[in-house]
């Protein structure tokens, strides 16, 4: 009883019900770039949703003339948007489907990379001591290692394929998360619900849910959009080195890594359009991101 | 503050050890040994032949033993010897480091020249033109993949200048001139990425303390505007930044290899690429030692000057 | 604030995204049957117009080369990554430059129409008889000097150190193969060396040509501190002055080679070669489109076409391959499916060459059989058909479908299919395309990228592959029917050799009446053993483009036109000569 009067005494006060609605124009008006970013991305999981029903030829099709063989590296025109590869297959269409490995690499690995770094970070932040100790040398060790080369021995020793990538990039942005959880954990451990809450006797995982974890959302969430423009550009790379998701699956990396390198010259259209489709996708994550950021971050709203 | 650098110093030693265990562990894991890798164009080797090429190298001794080995050398400074070319790891190393840590410099020299100003501008002109301009280009720059990039200007640069940069590396104090053509765009495009990062974080540190009460004290006494920012926020606003720099470091190491690369050039991150890919245990195993050293001393160097910054942190 | 970004959101999209994985129309049900897509577009067929367009500006036989040579200079040359330049630690193509063997190919064995039999150039060795099958007596050339540099100063080489030399490098990586079939070398006089076989070979100075013979060494540096690392010093046209590892390496002349060109005057006409070491072919390109390296061997029609296009005056030499770099597929045989043929033929019958070549080489390839045409008696291009290859080779996917379900498929099957990238070579789009045509017959393929280092160990036999392997030629092979057919067929041959390990008694039988009968009857057997292999479908092979070579337009070869691969001479060094237009540089050190 007395417990909650103080919370509803001191908590932090929650807007009234009913002004929740309009706040969008409200958003849209201070933050145009993030709503512009929040469109893009809308379509872009639209278009990875809806990929079959929107692509006009099968991805892994071998596009054929009438002598049986394939047309190959077709400069874009009415028939092919995007110009066709050596194979003779759609570019345009192998775009669309690309976006679903690339979306699907970078929601994954974010979320599996925040989830690992917030666990670690909140055992580490709230028992603090040995166990912190000993995890905060294990995140240590990771962080020691260059990205790539940890991404180039995992998936050597693991194999090639599109879920150990997903894996490989969590395992890159699990340390830097669970730092800054264990940083936030460690500057609200002592603050006065939980001190109290501790007082009345609650259990140390009631105390890290209901008290703790609120406060590290925002932060989580930082990490998260910064990261998710990040990881498809290392899936890119990633198969830049031959180590990515294997073909034929159509993904933007490979596309760009792979015929784009080959065939700049003659046909550059082959590399400008997925090229273009990462810089598009990490731009609108990375002014997405910044919109979350300036929003939920108390400080730097006031202006 | 002594207690707390040999606690940190400490701390690092033991996160070497672990690296070090972890990244022997994890070579001798990968499919496939350096014996085999070495077949390209080569034929037949009889399993006698294998069995004996590898006691040669060390590869039948059970695994603490091959540790044992090579801590110890490592603790002389013998780092072993190249599996593949036989010659000492240490050498190959040296060469390669120089040419890494002339890039990494480089880089961040171009990252900070374009950073700071811009992040200054930005931040004091806030909301502007000015302002918006500077974002965007940071926010653009850091959403080209730096190997297409580089792929694209090397390609171009080839077919409409017929130009590509000099081979053969030579550090600065031999032939500046040289050094930097070779280096001049790899540096360019590595620290265009760097710079958008630290040009955001510039921005933001500078705004908070220009929000601070001791500014808004200075500028109640009259101070000049220029004074104030360059003498008192910047120097402020440097600690994140340093932080963030520290951050950054192993990203600039690591976004070094692909540079390396497609530029040709012979720096560590390309060595331990080929390493690895050629099984050679111990050239990755020194690689990599070399890489974790120079981040977990940079580590120790942003905390200690976090420390020296804010006394609080010194008691922890 | 909260509300709009509570974590529910995004547990939300992340499921739903996992949803779309699921359904997504598997790759299995894509439509495709080829045959059904024929819509007309207007495609420029290219390739045609662009071969007659090449074989008009560059003409074969390409014209002599201005004379006299010129002296001097520094040429540039692409080149793999070499870890080392040591021959004791492994072998490398480039290694020729600095060490000699005893015999070389003639590098005017280049076009089936004009030489049937591969001819052998005398380098180290002057003559040499045969006792019997499994003893011959080679004579050495007199005044051969090792490289004037300590420890060994420019001494002559003698009959000793080849012992030595085979000695040596008989159990070491890339040589052993060949020093296998010696049992024992004896010097008879310093000029003199006679070798006893294990096995009667009537065909043993083949041997020695091979670029896999060892290499003749002088003693004193191997055994000095640091070995032939820090001294390396043979006999050969260049002495390496300067490795930068990762980067290239630094040789210059031998002013004491003992070889000449045909009007005496002594090789080579060089001052220095500069070796680079590119990873892949587009930097190789850019390299050569900036003059920095002289000379490129562009793996696609693609990249010649781009590299043309943009340095007008290059040169290109397009010749027509023996074999090399044929794009084949290799099976695991002692695995079910792969050890029934009717699944082989099957296999070989589902893929249509004519796509293949276009997609690799816009269509400037020929057809291949199980081993080179010329080898099974067929000298003119003409003859390269589908007719003269039988029915395996047709694109037949009904009939393939039909082989498989006799064989027990009805339903096809799953395999794996791995490839490795090779500096340029269209392997990915082969394996994709192989894939494709597995898949309209029912053999689901799942394609797996392995590293270079990997793949190579896979088409060397030192690793098994899963199931199916892009690869090339069987390793090892030069142009004579004894390392292309026989050592790559035979069962006895270790599998490093006869890779995928193929065993089959009658072929045994029919190669061993090859290796034992006189010359002129040697050709009939080849032909049936060429039969017997159309049929059997060990290795799918495919199709095979030309070489193409493409030099500056300041670069000539010597006399001797020029070598087309590298594997099998060293003319490159050896012969070529830069003219005056060529760009300035020095060579005191590898760094311009």
């Amino acid at each position: 009883m007395q417990s909650e009067k103080l919370q509803s005494q001191t908590a932090t006060p929650q807007q009234p019900r009913q002004r929740t609605r309009p706040r969008w124009r409200v958003l849209i008006r201070r933050k145009p770039l993030g709503a512009i970013s929040a469109v893009i991305l809308c379509g872009l999981i639209a278009t990875a949703v809806l990929a079959p029903v929107i692509a006009p030829y099968d991805p892994y099709r071998f596009n054929l003339n009438e002598r049986g063989l394939p047309i190959r590296l077709q400069p874009p025109d009415a028939k092919f948007l995007f110009g066709t590869d050596t194979h003779g297959r759609d570019v345009l269409s192998r775009i669309i489907y690309g976006a679903r490995v690339s979306l699907i690499v970078g929601f994954l690995s974010v979320a599996i990379g925040t989830l690992a770094g917030t666990l670690i970070g909140l055992v580490s932040g709230y028992w603090e001591g040995s166990i912190d100790q000993a995890l905060q040398r294990l995140v240590d060790t990771l962080m020691a290692f260059p990205g790539i080369v940890l991404a180039l021995a995992v998936l050597s020793v693991f194999g090639q394929s599109l879920p150990n990538v997903i894996l490989v990039i969590g395992l890159v942005i699990a340390p830097g998360a669970s730092r800054v959880v264990r940083g936030t954990v460690l500057s609200v451990k002592h603050n006065i619900y939980v001190d109290a809450a501790r007082a009345a006797g609650a259990s140390s995982w009631r105390i890290i849910l209901r008290h703790i974890l609120p406060n590290v959302f925002a932060p989580i969430l930082i990490i998260a959009s910064v990261w998710l423009g990040n990881a498809i550009v290392i899936e890119a790379a990633l198969s830049f080195l031959g180590l990515g998701t294997p073909p034929p699956t159509p993904t933007w990396g490979g596309m760009l890594s792979g015929e784009g390198r080959r065939s700049l010259e003659t046909a550059p259209y082959l590399a400008i359009f997925p090229g273009l489709a990462i810089s598009i996708v990490v731009l609108a994550f990375n002014m997405f991101g910044d919109a979350v950021r300036d929003l939920l971050d108390p400080r730097l709203r006031t202006h | 503050m002594w207690i707390y650098i040999v606690r940190r110093t400490l701390q690092g030693v033991l996160v070497l050890c672990l690296v070090s265990l972890t990244i022997f562990s994890l070579v001798r894991s990968l499919p496939g040994d350096a014996i085999i890798m070495q077949l390209d164009q080569a034929a037949a080797l009889s399993k006698e032949d294998l069995a004996r090429a590898r006691q040669e190298l060390g590869l039948d001794r059970p695994f603490w033993q091959q540790y044992g080995i090579w801590i110890r050398g490592v603790l002389h400074g013998d780092l072993g010897h190249s599996l593949t070319s036989r010659k000492p790891v240490s050498a190959e190393l040296g060469k390669r480091v120089t040419l890494t840590l002339h890039l990494a410099i480089l880089a961040l020299c171009v990252a900070l020249l374009i950073a700071i100003p811009v992040g200054i501008i930005s931040a004091v002109w806030q909301d502007t033109v000015m302002d918006y301009t500077g974002r965007l280009c940071a926010i653009i720059g850091l959403s080209f993949p730096d190997f297409w990039l580089a792929t694209v200007i090397i390609t171009f640069m080839a077919i409409w200048w017929r130009w590509m940069p000099p081979m053969g590396f030579e550090p600065i104090w031999v032939d500046p001139v040289k050094c930097l053509e070779q280096l001049f765009i790899p540096a360019l495009i590595i620290g265009a990425r760097l710079s958008a990062v630290l040009m955001r974080m510039t921005r933001s540190a500078l705004l908070e303390v220009l929000r601070e009460d001791y500014v808004r004290t200075a500028r109640a006494k009259g101070l000049r505007e220029r004074v104030i920012i360059l003498k008192h926020a910047l120097k402020n606003a440097c600690i994140p930044v340093v932080t963030l720099i520290g951050q950054q470091f192993s990203v600039l190491l690591g976004g070094a290899v692909i540079v390396e690369v497609i530029f040709l050039l012979p720096g560590v991150g390309s060595l331990t690429l080929d390493a690895v890919m050629l099984r050679d245990y111990t050239m990755v195993q020194g690689a990599v030692m070399f890489f974790a050293t120079v981040m977990v001393g940079i580590n120790l160097l942003v905390d200690v000057s976090y420390a020296w910054f804010d006394p609080r942190i010194r008691y922890r | 604030m909260q509300r709009l970004l509570c974590p529910g959101i995004y547990f939300v999209v992340v499921a739903f995204l996992g949803l779309t994985t699921i359904w997504t129309p598997a790759r299995a049900q894509s439509p495709s049957s080829t045959t059904e897509q024929q819509e007309p577009t207007a495609f420029a067929y290219a390739a045609p117009a662009l071969i007659k367009e090449l074989d008009t500006k560059y003409p074969f036989p390409p014209p002599v080369p201005p004379s006299p040579p010129r002296p001097g200079g520094v040429l540039h040359l692409p080149s793999g990554v070499l870890r080392s330049f040591d021959p004791t630690v492994g072998w490398a193509s480039e290694l020729a430059l600095v060490w000699d063997t005893l015999l070389e190919w003639e590098s005017t064995w280049y076009f089936p129409e004009a030489q049937t039999k591969p001819m052998i150039r005398k380098s180290l060795a002057e003559s040499w008889e045969m006792v019997d099958p499994s003893t011959w007596i080679f004579h050495l050339r007199k005044g051969v000097k090792f490289h004037n540099v300590p420890p060994v100063h420019g001494r002559e080489m003698v009959a000793e150190d080849v012992r030595y030399s085979y000695e040596l490098l008989k159990n070491k990586t890339g040589y052993s193969s060949r020093a296998a079939a010696i049992k024992e070398v004896q010097v008879l006089d310093p000029h003199t060396v006679r070798f006893h076989l294990n096995l009667p070979d009537p065909n043993f100075p083949l041997n020695h040509v091979n670029s896999f013979s060892p290499v003749i060494l002088p003693k004193e540096a191997v055994e000095a501190e640091g070995g032939l690392g820090k001294y390396p010093i043979g006999t050969g046209a260049f002495m390496l002055k300067e490795f930068a590892s990762g980067e290239g390496a630094l040789l210059v002349k031998n002013p004491d080679y003992f070889m000449r060109d045909q009007e005496g005057r002594q090789l080579p006409y060089i001052d220095a070669i500069r070796l680079f070491f590119t990873r892949d072919a587009a930097t190789e390109a850019a390299l050569f489109r900036a003059r920095r390296v002289d000379l490129m061997r562009p793996p696609t029609l693609d990249m010649l076409y781009e590299l043309l296009k943009t340095v007008p005056d290059a040169w290109l030499y397009r010749v027509p391959s023996l074999g090399w770099l044929n794009y084949t597929v290799y099976l695991r045989l002692d695995k079910a499916p792969f050890n029934d043929v009717r699944v082989r033929r099957a296999l070989s019958m589902a893929i249509n060459r004519d796509i293949v070549k276009e997609t690799i080489n816009r269509g400037d390839a020929s057809l291949y059989g199980p081993f080179p045409w010329v080898q099974a008696g067929y000298t003119r291009r003409d003859d390269y058909s589908y007719a003269n290859l039988g029915p395996n080779y047709a694109y037949n996917p009904t009939q393939a479908k039909q082989l498989l379900a006799e064989a027990g498929y009805p339903n096809g099957f799953e395999i794996t299919l791995e490839w490795g990238e090779l500096r340029g070579a269209a392997n990915g789009d082969f394996a994709v395309a192989v894939a494709k045509f597995f898949e309209d017959i029912g053999v689901r393929t799942k394609i797996k990228q392995v590293d270079t280092s990997i793949w190579t160990a896979m088409r060397w036999g030192a690793q098994p592959f899963t199931d199916a392997l892009i690869s090339f030629t069987p390793p090892g092979s030069g142009p004579s029917f004894m390392d292309w057919v026989y050592l790559p067929h035979h069962s006895t041959s270790p599998p490093t050799v006869n890779a995928p390990h193929i065993e089959d008694a009658k072929l045994d039988e029919l190669l061993d009446a090859w290796r034992l009968a006189p010359a002129e009857q040697q050709l009939a057997i080849q032909k049936q053993i060429w039969d017997y292999l159309r049929e059997q479908v060990y290795r799918i092979t495919t199709i095979v483009p030309p070489h193409y070579r493409v030099t500056q337009a300041y670069l000539h070869a010597g006399g001797v036109p020029y070598c087309w691969f590298t594997g099998f001479c060293s003319y490159e060094g050896k012969t070529a000569w830069l003219t005056d237009k060529a760009p300035k540089r020095k060579f005191e050190k590898f760094a311009q």
